[in-house]
C-alpha cells in the first residue's frame, strides 16, 4: 500500500485500488493533483490499468474529485483499461449522476465487488 | 429518575454495574435497564430512550465502538460512557473520537461510576437545552464574512454554515451536504475565476499552470487585495447565501454545457451544474460577480406529541 495524505493506493492482484481519503476537500486542489500525478506514475510503472476508485472515505464531493476521476479515467482508457467506482455515499452518487459520470463507470458497493466487476 | 442503560455481554459485569448504582447514595435517582450486546442495546433504546448509556467495549455482534458510532448517528444527544479493560486504552481513545462522552476503567468502576454518570448526564442536559433553544427558538441566523485570498479559510466557513444549518435543523443530512457542495463550488468560483481571474480553460490545458498562476496572483496586485464577501441568512423559510467577489465578473452563457456528452471530458461548468442542481434557486447579477444561492425549506420533520419537533436526537 502506498500512503499519501490524500490518496492511498493498494495493489490487489491485477488491479490497483485508488482511495481518496477523508482529508480531501475542495480546497486542497493543488496538493491533490500533485498526489494524483504520483498515482498516475504508479499506474504507468506497474503497467496496471485495471482500477478501482474507492470513495468510501468521503461524505460528499464536488467538481474537484470529479476532475480527479476524469484524469484517472483518461489514462486508464488510453491504455485499454477498465475502471470501477465503489463505496459511494448517497449525495456523492447524485454528484456522479448529475455530471453524467455514472454512465462512464460501473458503481459497486464494496471494493471486493468492484474487483469482481473488473474480472468479468 | 435518570434511566441508565447498561450494556455488557457478561451477566456478572452487568449486575456489578447495576449493583454499584443500586447501592449508591443516589440509588433512588437511577432507573436501570440492561442489554447484553450492541444490537440488543439499540432495540432497548428504540423502545425507551435512556438518559445515559454505559457500555462494555468488547461484545459479540456489535461491540462498544460500533454502538457508540450508531448511537451518535441516530441519537446524538444520548451520552455514552465506556467501560474499558486493562490494555484497551487505544480503543477508548478511538471511541472518544467517535463521540463517546467518557470512559471508566473497569477496575475503577466502584470509585468513579456514579460521579462519571452524573457528570456526563448534567452535561447532556445542558446540550439538550442548547439544542432545544437552537431548534425551536432560533428563528433567524444572519452572518457575514469577508475573506481575503487565504483559501484555507473557506472550508472553515462552509463547515460553520453547515453546522448552523444542522443546529437549526433546517434540512435533513442529505440536503445539508448538498448545500455544502453548492457553497464550496460557489466559493471556489469566486476565489479562482472571480478574484484571481483564472479561466477554467487553463485547467483544461494544464492544471499545473492553473495552480501556479493562482499562487502567483495571490501575491500580485490587484488580485491579492481582493476579497470575497459572504452573507448568510438562515430562517425557517430556508437558507439564502450571497457571495460577492471583486473580479470583473463573467458571462454565464459562455460556459459549455457539461452534461453534453461532447463535453464530459472538459472540467468547465461542472461546479455551476452542481450549484444549480442542489439549490432551489441560483441567481447571478448582470456582471456575474455576485451569486445568490437559495435553498428553500421543505417541512418534513415529525413531532413528538408535545407540539415540538424531536430534539432528543431521535
Amino acid at each position: 500500500m502506498t500512503e499519501r495524505r490524500l490518496i492511498h493506493t493498494q495493489r490487489r492482484h491485477a488491479a490497483i485500488v485508488i482511495a481518496f481519503q477523508g482529508e480531501v476537500t475542495q480546497f486542497v486542489d493543488a496538493e491533490l493533483f500533485g498526489e494524483l500525478d504520483q498515482v498516475l506514475n504508479e499506474l504507468s510503472e506497474a503497467d496496471v490499468y485495471q482500477v478501482v476508485v474507492d470513495l468510501g472515505q468521503l461524505d460528499y464531493f464536488g467538481s474537484l474529485i470529479l476532475e480527479a476521476m476524469r484524469k484517472i479515467w483518461t489514462v486508464v482508457e488510453a491504455h485499454g483499461g477498465r475502471m470501477v467506482v465503489c463505496r459511494v455515499a448517497d449525495v456523492s452518487r447524485e454528484v456522479l449522476h448529475i455530471a453524467h459520470f455514472d454512465t462512464l463507470w460501473p458503481i459497486a458497493d464494496t471494493v471486493d465487488g468492484a474487483l469482481a466487476l473488473l474480472r468479468e | 429518575m435518570t434511566t441508565v442503560l447498561i450494556v455488557d455481554d457478561s451477566a456478572v459485569d452487568r449486575r456489578l454495574v447495576g449493583g454499584i448504582l443500586s447501592r449508591s447514595q443516589q440509588r433512588d435517582q437511577w432507573e436501570i435497564v440492561y442489554a447484553h450486546n450492541g444490537c440488543d442495546a439499540l432495540e432497548k433504546v428504540e423502545s425507551h430512550i435512556p438518559d445515559v448509556v454505559i457500555t462494555d467495549m468488547q461484545m459479540p455482534e456489535m461491540d462498544g465502538l460500533q454502538l457508540v458510532a450508531n448511537l451518535k448517528k441516530e441519537y446524538p444527544l444520548i451520552p455514552v460512557v465506556l467501560m474499558t479493560a486493562q490494555g484497551s486504552e487505544d480503543l477508548a481513545v478511538e471511541a472518544l473520537h467517535r463521540g463517546a462522552a467518557s470512559y471508566i476503567p473497569k477496575r475503577r468502576l466502584k470509585r468513579d461510576l456514579v460521579s462519571t454518570l452524573e457528570m456526563v448526564y448534567t452535561a447532556s442536559l445542558e446540550d439538550r437545552s442548547f439544542t432545544r433553544l437552537m431548534i425551536h427558538r432560533m428563528t433567524e441566523h444572519r452572518s457575514s464574512f469577508v475573506l481575503d485570498t487565504d483559501l484555507s479559510l473557506i472550508p472553515a466557513l462552509v463547515n460553520y454554515l453547515q453546522q448552523a444549518i444542522r443546529g437549526m435543523k433546517l434540512f435533513d443530512e442529505s440536503e445539508r451536504l448538498r448545500v455544502g457542495v453548492a457553497l464550496e463550488e460557489a466559493l471556489l468560483n469566486a476565489f479562482y475565476h472571480g478574484n484571481l481571474e483564472i479561466s477554467s480553460k487553463l485547467r483544461e490545458t494544464d492544471y499545473r499552470l492553473y495552480y501556479d498562476l493562482a499562487r502567483a496572483r495571490c501575491e500580485q496586485e490587484p488580485y491579492r487585495n481582493r476579497h470575497v464577501y459572504v452573507d448568510a441568512e438562515l430562517s425557517r423559510e430556508g437558507a439564502v447565501f450571497t457571495i460577492r467577489d471583486e473580479g470583473p465578473g463573467f458571462d454565464l452563457d459562455s460556459l459549455p454545457d457539461p452534461t453534453d456528452p461532447a463535453n464530459l471530458d472538459r472540467p468547465s461548468g461542472r461546479g455551476l451544474l452542481l450549484m444549480y442542481t442542489f439549490m432551489s434557486e441560483v441567481r447571478y447579477n448582470e456582471t456575474g460577480n455576485v451569486v445568490t444561492l437559495i435553498k428553500r425549506h421543505k417541512p418534513t420533520r415529525s413531532t413528538n406529541g408535545d407540539g415540538e419537533d424531536d430534539d432528543d436526537g431521535t
